[in-house]
């Protein structure tokens, strides 16, 4: 009788509970997918350069999408093509993703038309520390990308380093001070996508670029 | 049953304060103080949730089978926190990246258990909901205090203000080792001043 007592209060709590925060997730779920989805349009104008408005309501950020990138697919994945005014290609996106320090980083690195120089990369979602190891993400850091040419690689297959820059003319770039692990994660994560993004080359040059059909 | 409210309010703010007297919460106090906007939002969510978990199980504690106690409000906290999660997620995007996992952590933050089942567990509903208030307050403005020195030294900004000086950062202050001095100096300070009104009022008894 106790035992039976006992199931049916926590059989209500827990449904109480359980609906609860089902519809909490139901009445905002449109609003936090909106969210990401805006998140992600402005990561990729960001990685092509394509300048928007900050304030830029989620429509009108979703057109300008529409009109200068296009998507691909290779391999099962999303990749993306940046196109400037006129509709002539800007360069090239790819996703990249790792293990990070913490928990998994995600990005898009860009290249240019030739596919033989980083354009730019972003982060869309990792778990760093912040003020440490979450300063991939400002500008400074992100702007030693731009311009490194692969050729420069430092050693075959690996195509940049982060630690300290110097006049060696290779792809070195600056560490984030006290986020050595993040950094080091990083540099793999980057060198590794690039890897195999350049061993499908050819492929890549065959994709049939269509601009994105979103619901 | 009597508490009143006053002595609720300063119990959960000073006295038996949940960082420097009682020691629970110290892993959010580690993780989320070198920047003063993560530990503001981090306070407010906290406060949200110790005040209606609280609350909650408080209503519940009469007909709550006893050996069920932890359980139910384990669930109660967790849905609470969810609530939270969504609302940051939906309303302020851009906070909720930067807070990562940490919003989801404070299902497993010590003070608010502790306080749902030491003080809610036997006491009404108002005046577990101040216990919570309070508690979350005593809890928020140490982390604040601590923020404070952790990320003007460590970045030389205030919420990302630049401060009016310039000065070699303390590197340090933004790693977690940081946190554990600041945490202890604190508390030193708190108990200090405690000690010194006690002693104040023996004296003055004489």
């Amino acid at each position: 009788m106790r035992l039976l007592k006992e199931l049916l209060f926590i059989f209500l709590v827990s449904l109480f509970f359980a609906g609860l925060t089902v519809s909490v997730n139901q009445a905002l779920s449109g609003r936090i997918l909106l969210n990401e989805q805006t998140r992600n349009t402005k990561k990729l104008l960001q990685v092509f350069k394509i300048p928007y408005a900050e304030n830029a309501s989620p429509e009108s950020l979703r057109q300008l999408e529409a009109k200068r990138i296009d998507e691909g697919r290779l391999d099962g994945t999303t990749v993306y093509r940046g196109l400037d005014e006129k509709g002539e290609p800007l360069g090239y996106a790819i996703p990249i993703s790792g293990k990070g320090f913490w928990g998994r980083i995600h990005g898009f690195l860009s290249l240019d038309n030739d596919l033989k120089a980083i354009k730019g990369i972003v982060f869309t979602s990792h778990n760093e520390t912040p003020g440490l190891g979450a300063r991939i993400e400002e500008q400074w850091f992100r702007a030693q990308f731009e311009g490194l040419q692969l050729a420069n690689a430092v050693r075959p297959g690996k195509y940049v380093e982060i630690s300290k820059s110097d006049d060696s003319g290779k792809n070195k770039l600056d560490a984030i001070t006290g986020a050595t692990m993040t950094s080091v994660a990083l540099e793999k994560i980057v060198n590794d996508d690039l890897k195999s993004f350049v061993a499908n080359q050819d492929k890549f040059r065959r994709i049939e670029w269509e601009s994105p059909q979103r619901k | 049953m009597g508490v009143s409210p006053k002595k609720i309010a300063l119990d959960g703010i000073w006295n038996n304060n949940p960082i420097f007297r009682q020691v629970l919460g110290i892993c959010s106090t580690l993780a989320v103080t070198n920047l003063v906007t993560n530990t503001l939002v981090m306070c407010i969510g906290l406060i949200y949730t110790q005040a209606m978990s609280s609350l909650t199980a408080s209503s519940l504690r009469t007909i709550t089978p006893y050996r069920l106690r932890i359980i139910s409000s384990t669930l109660i906290i967790a849905a609470y926190v969810i609530v939270l999660h969504n609302v940051l997620q939906a309303y302020f995007p851009e906070i909720s990246t930067q807070l990562g996992p940490y919003v989801g952590l404070i299902i497993t933050n010590c003070i608010i258990l502790g306080r749902v089942e030491a003080f809610a567990g036997n006491n009404p509903p108002i005046p577990s909901f101040l216990d919570g208030l309070a508690s979350g307050v005593g809890y928020s403005f140490i982390l604040l205090a601590i923020a404070v020195v952790r990320e003007g030294l460590g970045f030389g900004t205030i919420m990302g203000y630049q401060l009016p000086f310039e000065f070699t950062h303390w590197t340090i202050m933004v790693m977690a080792p940081g946190a554990f001095f600041m945490l202890g100096i604190i508390t030193w300070l708190c108990r200090w001043l405690d000690a010194r009104a006690e002693s104040a009022a023996a004296a003055s008894k004489k």
